[in-house]
């Protein structure tokens, strides 16, 4: 759906997509690090025609993982499947170039939206269970839960066990923690100053808007 | 430090960080091993710095991927005046 909700990280930032971002969406998608994505549009025209159903789809917020420092786009993540009931939502669409060094920063901060923002009890992700990279990635983030779904959705036509990891609003404070201060890691060495302590919550350099 | 013995170095980082089993053959690049995923890669990247008393940037951080890249950044560095 339209939204306004932009939410500045250390290096980072989440903000809306948008149809000036159809370019850049066609060439992370159609890349081989979204080989476990369902396959999108292959053309601007077809990137803004769904983009034109997204913005009527409630409960659907995509985002671009933008550089503040270049400014430029490096990523898309988005939050959606938002359930009244669980009060949880899944996150997902996460696709980085890797030589940005986005990725744990743009986790960060989707966590932070769907905490902070939209005040979840809890959110999770799907990853198919051939996409060991990934897996790894939300194994070393530390959820507590990790649990398989069987032939959970085709791709291309074959079915593809799904790997959930899911986070609770309980433990999120001791991950807020850790990709924190991965992030904040990061961000020194982009902006080429030697490390030093991560700051802490509510810090002048990540707030949130929308 | 040799060579070989940086090499060593690293891959007994690289086995640490990764919790592997056995230490992985120094042709090891990152698209071989599911666990030198981007989170990880920092932890990797820390412990380099520590163990060569280094500090890598941005760019060197990214290019880090595979053994032999590792190594030859931390060649030139200890080369460097």
């Amino acid at each position: 759906m339209r939204h306004n909700i932009v939410l500045d990280g250390f290096a980072f930032r989440l903000r809306p997509v948008h149809d000036d971002d159809a370019d850049f969406i066609v060439a992370m998608r159609n890349t081989e690090r979204a080989r476990y994505l369902h396959k999108g549009a292959t053309s601007r025209e077809q990137q803004i025609t769904w983009l034109q159903d997204y913005y009527g789809r409630h409960g659907d917020y995509y985002f671009v993982v933008e550089s503040r420092i270049d400014g430029l786009p490096k990523g898309l993540i988005a939050l959606y499947d938002f359930n009244a009931s669980r009060n949880d939502a899944l996150w997902g669409r996460w696709i980085v170039d890797s030589k940005s060094l986005c990725a744990t920063e743009s986790v960060w901060l989707i966590h932070r939206v769907a905490f902070e923002i939209f005040n979840l009890d809890s959110d999770y992700s799907l990853t198919a269970a051939g996409n060991a990279s990934v897996i790894s990635f939300h194994d070393a983030c530390g959820y507590q839960i990790k649990i398989t779904h069987p032939r959970y959705y085709t791709l291309e036509g074959d079915y593809h066990d799904a790997i959930e990891h899911r986070l609770l609003r309980s433990q999120w404070p001791a991950i807020d923690q850790k990709l924190r201060q991965k992030a904040y890691v990061i961000y020194r060495k982009l902006l080429g100053v030697p490390a030093c302590p991560t700051p802490q919550q509510n810090s002048k350099h990540s707030n949130a808007s929308h | 430090m040799t060579r070989p013995e940086i090499e060593a170095t690293i891959l007994d980082i690289i086995r640490t960080v990764f919790n592997l089993t056995k230490t992985p053959p120094p042709t090891t690049k990152r698209i071989d091993l599911p666990q030198w995923d981007s989170l990880r890669h920092i932890d990797l990247i820390l412990s380099l710095e520590e163990a060569f008393q280094v500090e890598f940037n941005a760019e060197e951080v990214a290019a880090m991927d595979s053994v032999q890249s590792i190594v030859e950044l931390v060649l030139e560095r200890s080369r460097a005046p």
